[in-house]
């Protein structure tokens, strides 16, 4: 089936299985594989995207139910090539080892940082608490969002 | 960070950015299953569904009919060897006359999608003989138990045997002798196992793949299909995590991939599920550990009697290896002048073990750090005295009789850990009242019980760096060298990037060797066409053993350099300096960029190739000798809080005291302590995959336990500089020891909250409650 959709601000089309999840859309249909699968079951929050502005497991929700909605990804954080104040605060704070999970947090932290500038450190911990990383102990991820809410806020919020 | 740390003024001891960084928080980074080739096919591995049977048929009648179906290969389709034990030879890759365990591979399907390559691998009819299984590494050691090879499960042992035991217990006024179990635990790396097998020109091929140890994969890779090593190359992607689960298990995987690219003459990807991975990687080992320790009255230990049953699963693997460094450490860092350890390696019908972060010690840490508290307790020492009072230092010797000469700096991470922690005021909790939030201070296992009770514990360790005597593979590196005319480097290294940062440091080390800046260097992936085997990234090996070796050749670039320079400017070659992008002599400079110009025009050869090779280490048959080349130390302090009416126990704080010889960059290196720390955390706590018979009971991460971002203690991070002369800039290996004495510190403040002591990892708050109520209930 065809599935229209705009993703990261390009009106987008796909040919995919009724079946495959929008995660398969974004990484095979249309080749961002920005967005990683590290369980296929919504449980590590590596494939975490935004969806008309809100977190989704990408996983999680079917390519078909995306049809004329909006679709965020890592990608369409550093279109212009330049990294986005989320982006350079991971790579500046250390937060970023193997990168797998990497796409995910970002976009979780995106999420937060669009409906709460100004979160606190254990705000930021609840809403990184559904993407696991296995490398860094989570406290640098926690260390640069709580940098971006510093520093004002993000695009989006 | 805490640290003492002497910032030269180049880049090695700077917070250089990680140079792999913008590719990583952009998604540009391409992992093994971003990467798309036309024409390429893909693969899924058919399952036997039970763990222990004879195979009489592999029918794929079914499968063939499944739409996008391209092939099936078994094991009468590998055209080399079917076997891809990684040190003893007993591992089919393809299991064709027997099953050993419910992850083996009796064949492979090939598809146009992983959909369909699935698909067919259901469809597959096996038939298949069932046996008797075991399942339990106690279990297997009866002389009935079912056998799971041709000879006895128990098919390996090591031992340490030093001083006379008998006696060093006679001398002995306390004695603590307790059995400790610990189970499975997963590497949970976030990228799952994944390859892609190219066949190319010239009867070649390339296998991409995420890994650690890509000649071990070359090897494999060979073997199975029958070509010379020179006809097999290797390229590692950007991997997405290892922690030790990538060190041998690509090997299958890979050479799953290579086998069916053969088959098929078509590119093959073959990725794994979360599930799959479960049912095929290999794990931490579960053991058990029988551990008796001698005290005199002053707290001096004067023997040990250690056995380790370690289950390894339906195939060796690498557990040669990681049971010689549970056997050469399992006394923990302490001077014990009578040991007596056996550790045996145990066939069973289960998921197969290896390396995990670590390497066969936290289990026999867990025991030691346990036992020496109780020894504490009843001598009523301070644990952290009594630790100071017994472990290495320079000057003193290993349970192996091996004497420790330099970069020991195991005393100051006690002490930095105990005076960071506020330990002595926090551990004299019993003349504490409770705070004023009504909450216990610690210590409250004296006092009549609060509901929130809180505790302080240590655990103190040792890792011997690189592979020592018994490592069983190439324990050298090597690194390819190539300054450019316009000055900038390109660096191709046999070490792994896995995350852990090399990449990162190598840039800063070339960086300071040639006067060049970060951002002039580029180290790549390891190609295994470009660098010769340089042995596994394990071990807390690669930033010693390749830095050492691009340290080698970018002095070799510099000395052609220095010789240039002096023409040009006059003074001796040897003294000539490199620094921010130049060479300077004579009270002159010239930029590097212009040197490297001038090598070109003049034919001067400015690529260069580096080698080191570990110094040679021995463990005799009694296990004694120089068992590794140098060690890296770390206490790590735990402060916790129990709900006594939950069980749950929760991490309040960890201090972190590491000794790696010299801080190359804090921020990797704080970044790489965190990490362990929590996977201390969950091994403490959390992590058990649990098995019946041959199925997973938690084969995902809804059951399998994570630690999140909401179990993150604060961790307090101190790094101890006790050089190492051979290391590269003094520094030490510091991949492992992170990992290792978080859980028993874990284990030992939750003895100092409770009064209750678990001698079973983890320590759920199921298992908490339990003992509760059954002190309750006495």
């Amino acid at each position: 089936m065809l599935v229209t959709l705009t993703v990261n601000g390009s009106l987008r089309s796909a040919e995919v299985d009724s079946a495959a999840s929008l995660l398969t859309l974004l990484r095979t249909g249309l080749g961002l594989t920005g967005t990683k699968q590290g369980c296929g079951n919504g449980e590590c929050g590596a494939c975490t995207v935004l969806l008309d502005g809100e977190p989704v497991n990408s996983c999680l929700v079917f390519a078909a139910q995306c049809e004329g909605r909006e679709v965020l990804t890592i990608e369409g954080l550093s279109e212009s090539g330049e990294l986005d104040s989320i982006q350079r605060a991971f790579a500046d704070a250390g937060a970023v080892q193997c990168g797998f999970c990497t796409p995910g947090m970002i976009m979780s932290g995106k999420a937060l940082l669009m409906r709460n500038p100004r979160p606190t450190r254990e705000e930021i911990a609840e809403a990184i608490s559904g993407n696991l990383c296995r490398c860094t102990g989570y406290v640098k991820i926690i260390d640069a969002l709580e940098v971006v809410a510093k520093q004002g806020p993000v695009e989006g919020s | 960070m805490g640290q003492n740390a002497l910032h030269p003024s180049g880049a090695v001891g700077a917070p250089v950015r990680r140079v792999d960084a913008d590719d990583k928080v952009t998604g540009r980074a391409r992992y093994l299953d971003d990467i798309v080739l036309p024409g390429m096919a893909h693969a899924a591995l058919v399952f036997p569904g039970v763990p222990h049977a004879n195979v009489r048929g592999v029918d794929d009648t079914r499968a063939r009919s499944v739409e996008g179906f391209v092939a099936t290969v078994t094991a009468a389709d590998i055209p080399g060897e079917n076997q891809v034990g990684c040190v003893d030879r007993d591992q089919p890759l393809l299991a064709g006359e027997r099953v050993r365990y419910s992850g083996d591979a009796v064949a492979i399907t090939v598809a146009e999608s992983p959909t369909a390559a699935r698909e067919a691998a259901r469809a597959v009819a096996l038939d298949l003989e069932e046996l008797e299984g075991v399942f339990d590494a106690e279990k297997a050691l009866m002389p009935d138990a079912p056998r799971v090879h041709e000879g006895d499960n128990a098919y390996l042992q090591y031992r340490v045997h030093r001083g006379d035991v008998d006696r060093g217990f006679d001398e002995a006024d306390v004695i603590v002798e307790r059995t400790f179990r610990t189970n499975y635990q997963e590497h949970s790396y976030l990228e799952p196992l994944g390859a892609l097998a190219v066949p190319e020109d010239g009867g070649t091929i390339t296998v991409y793949g995420t890994m650690q140890c890509p000649y071990y994969v070359q090897k494999a890779v060979a073997g199975v299909l029958g070509i010379p090593l020179a006809r097999v190359r290797i390229v590692q992607t950007v991997t997405g995590g290892g922690f030790g689960g990538k060190e041998d298990v690509p090997n299958e995987i890979c050479a799953c991939a290579a086998v069916a690219a053969w088959r098929t003459g078509r590119p093959v990807k073959l990725v794994h599920t979360r599930e799959e991975d479960f049912y095929r990687s290999s794990k931490r080992h579960p053991m058990v550990v029988r551990y008796k320790l001698g005290a005199t009255r002053d707290g001096r230990f004067t023997a040990a009697d250690i056995t380790i049953i370690a289950d390894a699963g339906a195939y060796s693997t690498l557990t040669p290896v990681v049971l010689f460094r549970s056997v050469a450490h399992a006394t923990g860092p302490y001077e014990i002048p009578n040991v007596r350890t056996d550790g045996y390696g145990v066939y069973t019908n289960r998921q197969t073990t290896g390396a995990f972060r670590g390497f066969g010690q936290p289990q026999t840490i867990f025991a030691d750090e346990s036992v020496i508290d109780e020894i504490a307790d009843t001598l009523g020492i301070d644990p952290i005295e009594i630790r100071l009072a017994n472990c290495l230092a320079v000057g003193k010797r290993t349970a192996t009789g091996q004497l420790l000469e330099e970069s020991v700096g195991l005393p100051e991470t006690l002490e930095v850990a105990r005076d960071e922690s506020g330990w002595l005021a926090k551990r004299a909790g019993e003349s504490a009242r409770a705070g004023s939030d009504g909450r216990a201070e610690p210590g409250g296992a004296s006092r009549p019980r609060e509901r929130f009770l809180r505790g302080i514990g240590v655990g103190a360790i040792y890792y011997g760096v690189s592979l020592g005597a018994k490592g069983l593979a190439l324990d050298a590196s090597g690194a390819h060298l190539n300054l450019y005319r316009d000055g900038s480097l390109r660096i191709a290294v046999g070490g792994t990037e896995m995350g852990q940062g090399l990449l990162t440091v190598l840039s800063q080390m070339a960086s300071d060797v040639l006067g060049i800046p970060v951002a002039s260097v580029h180290v790549d992936h390891v190609d295994t066409s470009v660098v010769p085997d340089s042995g596994p990234s394990v071990a807390s090996r690669t930033t010693l053993m390749t830095g050492n070796a691009v340290i080698g050749a970018a002095t070799k670039i510099r000395r052609t350099l220095a010789g240039v320079a002096s023409g040009e400017l006059g003074g001796a070659p040897d003294e000539v300096r490199f620094e921010k992008g130049r060479a300077l002599s004579n009270g002159k400079s010239i930029g590097i960029e212009e040197l490297a110009e001038l090598c070109w025009v003049r034919n001067i050869n400015t690529a260069e190739e580096g080698w080191y090779a570990a110094p040679e280490s021995t463990f005799d048959d009694n296990g004694q000798g120089d068992a590794y080349a140098v060690y890296s130390f770390a206490t790590q302090i735990a402060e916790v809080e129990v709900d006594s009416r939950t069980g749950e126990v929760h991490v309040l704080r960890m201090t972190a005291a590491h000794d790696v010889g010299r801080v190359l960059n804090p921020v990797t290196l704080e970044g790489q302590l965190q990490g362990g720390v929590l996977q201390g955390v969950g091994m403490a706590l959390y992590e058990s995959m649990k098995t019946d018979g041959g199925v997973i009971l938690t084969p995902d991460f809804s059951t399998y336990i994570l630690p999140t971002s909401l179990d993150t203690p604060e961790i307090s991070c101190h790094a101890i500089e006790a050089p190492y002369s051979k290391g590269p800039f003094g520094a030490k290996g510091i991949g492992e020891t992170p990992a290792m004495p978080g859980a028993v510190a874990i284990a030992n403040a939750v003895a100092h909250a409770t009064g209750m002591r678990f001698t079973e990892l983890p320590i759920t708050a199921e298992a908490v409650r339990l003992r509760l109520a059954q002190e309750e209930t006495a």
